[in-house]
């Protein structure tokens, strides 16, 4: 639970939301919102925040003059979309992570990017990342969509239905922070990311260019989502997946565990994977891409590498503050007594890594426990609340500051990786993993040492 | 302090809650410490009937807006032993729960697997979950005091304050016009640190011959949270309800 339930999940399901109404005027339309409700509405987010923002100088805002300012607008709100641009607004000038609003109702699974009430969830079974111009494809779903339109990793991508990346390359820059390349990738991806999913069935038409140069227009139709399917509190339903594999490098056996986001659907699967794979010689957490969840899972995972009690972080709120007590996990999942994972572990990040997952890698990484390697996350790590507001949308605000151990705060600096090892097209059109490559690489060399020593 | 208060404590580490309005104080002369809580115990029922309860099972529902959660939760309590287990159901993530069988006191949830509760957490558990916790206030706290009265929601009582073995403080305040406790101010050491809630019961029912409050509303963390008791019966639990868990005793077998 959270103090627990350090929300997270989705700077970009709410921040996406937020930056699109940001970014584009609504359409006009007739009244679908009542100016009670609206002001309800906006009261709610306006007192939410006053009640519970960490820093009671609000970041240096005038929190009371930033209502004065805005309810007016609020009032003269048409529709939700046009709420969400104000309260939006108000947001965004704490300079903060983790507010946001999540739209409800027939909104919001289409906001997350996710599956829609009327069919089966689909995916185009890729993933992209922002080089600044382009999307590039990082990673592509074996039979998925993208797979079967033969699109592959490396190939770059202008536009994917609605996203034209010249398009994003201009009104990123116009965002929060959104000059920071850092930070641009992260927005970026998530707008893109928002129409990669949709329902089994539905078409995506994607241009781009191969590694060649050549032009690339596909149609991709999207398959059913790879995953299970879960809900948690307010959060739209999203795709959970956890993949592990274990690869052999330099006379090492080494165990993948790959997941996309800290949601409780993921924790039996989690607790099976480092079960599975204790009899490796290094274990590679890659957390590239995912965006964070639940923050009580961090460290409660985190018990599986840590054979003490200790303490991931604290989280500080006006009048208290609570440590992420990490709970050593010394019974297995057939309920039998077992130690903490005592081999070398790598933890894989880059700028999509963000809230529950910068928690936990930047924790086990400032205890000594993991190396981490890759790019920079996120530095969007706050832990959040999402009630629900008058209007059946959902509010995404930070409730607490987040210190890891020795004080280091990730919020807008992210966990910087020991070894840096960002990707590249190249690389990529290769076929190869800078970050992994370079994590088993690790590992092998941390067998030998133990070899020699042994 | 009840079962309720117990679990509301349990769950404020999960992060809810409800806003105690301060009001002026009355002039007027304040009751003992002993006095007001003896006639809180009156006004519940009495020593009698608090006494002749051995079993508590207790259901309801928490809600955490904060978080769009819904939780069911069990409760069962046995005097003899001060053997207690919470069960709570967590749509989306499962099940977790917290119980005591008279020499080991244990928690386990799927985030944070099972564990042993030890110091201040289990000092503190025992005394969150001891059977007569809401009756023998002279055993629960090393020292009682009234310190003066407050306004909740147009209700005036008188504050007691009261502090544990372990130095953590409690400020209850009970109603003037029936000695019903109203609301309290827990001020918590956990393992995590420490956490202060402000809780408020309302709508006492009688749950057996003893008034309870069906409603509590608690603040921590800034988030909020209620609990909505559904039932309370006192009839005999089975002893195998208290046994530890297989991953508890899996623990112990090192």
């Amino acid at each position: 639970m959270k103090r627990t339930i350090t929300a997270a999940a989705c700077l970009l399901l709410a921040g996406c939301a937020g930056t699109a109404a940001t970014a584009r005027t609504p359409a006009p339309e007739a009244r679908s919102l009542s100016p009670e409700l609206a002001a309800a509405t906006f009261d709610s987010t306006w007192s939410a925040v006053n009640r519970t923002f960490w820093d009671t100088t609000f970041n240096g805002v005038n929190w009371n003059a930033v209502r004065d300012t805005l309810r007016p607008r609020a009032l003269a709100a048409r529709s939700n979309p046009e709420l969400r641009v104000v309260l939006s607004d108000m947001l965004h000038t704490l300079g903060q992570s983790h507010f946001g609003i999540i739209p409800g109702g027939e909104d919001a699974a289409l906001a997350a990017g996710g599956p829609r009430a009327e069919g089966a969830p689909g995916e185009a079974g890729m993933e992209v990342r922002w080089d600044g111009a382009r999307f590039l494809v990082t990673r592509v779903e074996p039979g998925g969509a993208a797979d079967a339109a033969g699109i592959r990793t490396g190939y770059a991508i202008r536009s994917a239905g609605e996203i034209d990346a010249a398009h994003v390359a201009t009104v990123v820059p116009r965002l929060p922070g959104g000059t920071d390349p850092h930070r641009a990738a992260f927005y970026a991806w998530g707008a893109m990311n928002g129409v990669l999913s949709g329902l089994a069935g539905d078409t995506l038409r994607v241009r781009g260019e191969d590694g060649a140069g050549r032009a690339v227009d596909a149609v991709l139709t999207l398959r059913p989502i790879a995953g299970q399917l879960a809900r948690f509190g307010n959060l739209p339903p999203m795709a959970v997946r956890v993949e592990q594999d274990t690869l052999r490098s330099d006379g090492a056996t080494v165990g993948v565990i790959r997941f996309n986001i800290w949601l409780p659907a993921a924790i039996g699967a989690l607790d099976r994977a480092v079960n599975d794979l204790r009899g490796s010689d290094g274990i590679v957490i890659d957390l590239r891409g995912n965006v964070g969840g639940v923050g009580a899972m961090a460290p409660g995972w985190a018990g599986h590498f840590i054979n003490r009690r200790d303490t991931l972080g604290a989280m500080i709120t006006r009048r208290d503050t609570l440590q992420f007590v990490i709970n050593p996990r010394l019974v297995n999942p057939a309920g039998e007594r077992v130690q903490p994972y005592a081999g070398p572990v790598a933890v894989l990040t880059d700028e999509i890594t963000g809230s529950t997952s910068e928690i936990f890698a930047g924790g086990l990484q400032a205890l000594g426990r993991v190396r981490v390697f890759g790019a920079t996350s996120a530095g969007q790590a706050l832990p959040a609340a999402m009630p629900r507001l008058p209007n059946g949308d959902v509010l995404l605000h930070a409730i607490a500051d987040m210190k890891g151990p020795g004080g280091v705060r990730w919020e807008a600096r992210g966990v910087v990786p020991d070894a840096p090892a960002p990707v590249t097209r190249a690389a990529l059109l290769a076929g190869g993993d800078p970050a992994l490559d370079a994590a088993v690489a690790w590992i092998a060399e941390q067998n030998r040492s133990r070899a020699r020593t042994r | 302090m009840s079962l309720r208060t117990s679990a509301v404590r349990t769950l404020a580490l999960a992060g809810a809650a409800l806003a105690v309005t301060a009001a002026p104080v009355r002039a007027q002369a304040l009751p003992t410490a002993q006095q007001v809580v003896a006639r809180y115990v009156q006004a519940i029922g009495g020593l009698q009937a608090l006494s002749s309860q051995q079993y508590r099972h207790m259901t309801a529902e928490m809600s955490m807006p904060a978080a769009g959660i819904t939780i069911n939760m069990d409760a069962y309590q046995a005097r003899q032993g001060n053997k207690f287990v919470v069960k709570m159901e967590i749509p989306g993530m499962g099940n977790m729960g917290m119980g005591y069988d008279g020499q080991t006191a244990w928690s386990s949830n799927p985030m944070s697997g099972p564990k042993l509760l030890e110091g201040k957490e289990l000092a503190e558990a025992l005394r969150q979950y001891d059977f007569e916790s809401n009756m023998n206030f002279a055993r629960m706290y090393q020292a009682m005091e009234t310190v003066g009265r407050d306004t909740l929601n147009g209700e005036s009582c008188v504050q007691v304050r009261m502090t544990t073995q372990s130095g953590d403080q409690v400020m209850n305040c009970f109603a003037d016009d029936d000695g019903m406790l109203i609301a309290a101010s827990v001020n918590a050491t956990t393992e995590a640190g420490t956490m202060q809630s402000d809780i408020l019961f309302s709508d006492y029912r009688d749950f057996g011959g003893i008034k309870m409050p069906a409603t509590t509303r608690m603040s921590a963390m800034g988030q909020q949270m209620e609990i909505h008791v559904k039932s309370i019966s006192t009839e005999p639990i089975d002893a195998s309800m208290f046994a530890l868990p297989a991953e508890i005793a899996a623990l112990k077998s090192n």
